[in-house]
């Protein structure tokens, strides 16, 4: 059932994919170079890191 | 000079602890209680110098705080003056800096609310602290917070704006000017200190408020201690914001990016799908058009592969008895794909192929009489379930005849089978050359061995005559390929001879039954 379904509409879903990752894309890079997801990131490991301690050991 | 040993008043000195710029600390005993304590001499040098001793006893008998030592006696030397006062026993936070590197961000919250509530204590007592520094906050031994050295405390009303003894590090800038110093000093010196003491990198809520404690200008800073600490207590409130702020931007980001991974995928198997299904489409293409019989057979047998059906079956069944022989190679073939199917095949295909394997078997295999009607039998059966079907019957009936005739047992059997022969001759004269071809070769080869058997029970003649006749008629009006022809030519041959049987038992055995 599955099966003939995939392969009926094998040409509509392909093109629901490439507008996917073309959109995807987009907004991956959007939110890598705009909004700067890498460095946001870093900045919650080291926040954690921060945050997270809650005793100094060597006290 | 105060040595070790030295009794001053009641108290007995034990070691030096400490010195300062203004000031000895020793540790000292008391002795009519036994408790140890710490005594502060401070040598009167000059006016200011005793204003300081001064200050600083007279700032903390005034005052009552758990984060505050308490002043136990004022003494007076010869050339100095003695403010006794507990002994904190631990290390001062830049001591403690020193040898450990400093403390977490939230032990630095902790610390700073201690400073920040004995602040807002000292500052309702009109009190300015005017020295927070490291070196003068002391952590005890069971991690308490105490301020000491009050040595530049003031009242309000007895700033001394020229007093410029204060730590340059920690020190608010008007102070170091000389100007006028109010609470906003003491929240300048916390800050510096509490940046001081930081291990780490600051978190953003923690730059903010250093920054804001840190202001040139004090009218920039905060306000007062309450208004301080409740913002110390907020950093964990700005962390938090900033973690969702951050957490958000990196899942979305995280999240576009399966996404992409994903419709990339779907894209690389969209592509395989097509290629599958353009290969599968050529495959049906030449199974079905091609004009090469292996050509067809091979591609047929792929599909089956592929995807097994009746309808492939029941075509490469075609194909393979085209030549009008199923052999023991292609019969082997056949059962084992048919084997391999057998859960991927419908019930009703499975029923359909069975019952077309049989008809290969019972009317073309040749390459052992008696397991061609062995192995029709086993697919009939396996076609009906029960001998309802007629092929099956017939199917039966072969494969048992012989041993039948051996045990003398054949007897009632023969007019029965001529029933069922007779049907499926009735029930083909409609269909395709290639399955009346099949049945009236039958009919034919059955007329020719069982002949007499028919006519002793009671099988007129004239109906087996009537019937051969409508055979041959149809047989040559039919015209096909090499094979066909040499496949009618042989069944003619068998009709002439089945003729001649009949007139021969005819002659024999005539009146007799």
């Amino acid at each position: 059932m599955l099966k003939n379904f995939l392969a009926e509409n094998i040409d509509y879903i392909e093109i629901i994919f490439i507008a996917l990752s073309v959109i995807s894309a987009f907004l991956s890079v959007y939110y890598l170079i705009c909004r700067k997801s890498v460095s946001a990131f870093l900045k919650l490991l080291k926040l954690r890191k921060i945050t997270g301690r809650v005793r100094n050991e060597k006290k | 000079m105060i040595r070790k040993g030295d009794l001053i008043g009641r108290y007995r000195v034990e070691e030096e602890t400490g010195s300062g710029g203004m000031s000895k600390v020793y540790k000292v005993k008391d002795m009519r209680v036994g408790t140890f304590l710490a005594l502060k001499e401070i040598i009167i040098k000059d006016k200011s110098f005793f204003n300081a001793g001064y200050a600083e006893a007279f700032v903390l008998k005034n005052v009552n705080h758990p984060a505050l030592p308490r002043i136990v006696d004022i003494l007076r030397t010869e050339n100095s003056y003695c403010v006794v006062m507990d002994f904190i026993d631990g290390c001062n936070l830049e001591e403690y800096v020193k040898n450990y590197g400093g403390f977490s961000e939230t032990e630095v919250i902790k610390i700073g609310s201690t400073i920040l509530n004995c602040l807002i204590f000292l500052h309702s007592k009109k009190i300015l602290y005017r020295d927070l520094k490291p070196s003068n906050i002391m952590l005890t031994k069971n991690n308490e917070i105490k301020l000491i050295d009050f040595g530049i405390s003031f009242s309000f009303d007895e700033i001394n704006a020229a007093d410029k003894r204060a730590s340059k590090c920690f020190a608010p800038p008007e102070q170091l000017l000389g100007k006028e110093t109010g609470v906003q000093g003491d929240i300048f010196s916390l800050g510096a200190t509490l940046k001081y003491i930081l291990k780490d990198e600051p978190s953003p809520g923690m730059v903010c408020f250093l920054n804001k404690c840190l202001k040139n200008n004090p009218s920039e800073r905060f306000k007062s201690a309450q208004v301080a600490l409740k913002a110390l207590n907020r950093i964990k409130t700005i962390n938090e914001k900033e973690v969702k702020k951050l957490k958000r931007i990196v899942q979305k980001n995280v999240f576009f990016l399966v996404i992409f991974f994903l419709s990339v995928t779907g894209i690389f198997l969209c592509a395989k799908v097509r290629e599958k299904r353009n290969e599968y489409e050529a495959l049906v293409n030449v199974a079905c058009n091609s004009v090469d019989s292996c050509e067809r057979k091979e591609s047929l047998i792929k599909l089956i592969e592929k995807e097994p059906s009746g309808e492939w079956y029941l075509r490469l069944f075609y194909e393979l008895k085209n030549d009008y022989v199923f052999d023991y190679s292609e019969a082997g073939e056949i059962e084992e794909m048919l084997e391999r199917d057998e859960g991927r095949l419908k019930a009703e295909d499975h029923k359909r192929i069975s019952e077309a394997l049989g008809r290969m078997y019972l009317f073309y295999y040749t390459d052992d009489e008696n397991e061609n009607y062995r192995r029709a039998t086993y697919w009939f059966d396996k076609a009906c379930d029960n001998e309802s079907d007629v092929y099956s019957r017939i199917g039966h009936f072969l494969s048992e005849i012989p041993s039948m005739i051996l045990e003398g047992k054949d007897g009632g059997m023969y007019k029965k089978y001529y029933s069922d022969l007779n049907e499926i001759v009735n029930d083909v004269s409609g269909k395709e050359s290639v399955v009346r071809t099949e049945v009236y070769s039958l009919y034919a080869d059955s007329i020719l061995l069982y002949g007499a058997d028919f006519y002793r029970e009671g099988i007129s003649m004239e109906e087996m005559r009537n019937t051969l006749k409508t055979v041959e008629k149809f047989l040559n009006e039919e015209n096909g390929g090499r094979e066909f022809e040499k496949e009618k030519e042989s069944i003619l041959k068998r009709i002439k001879e089945a003729k001649g049987e009949l007139d021969y038992v005819e002659e024999f055995f005539g009146g007799k039954y």
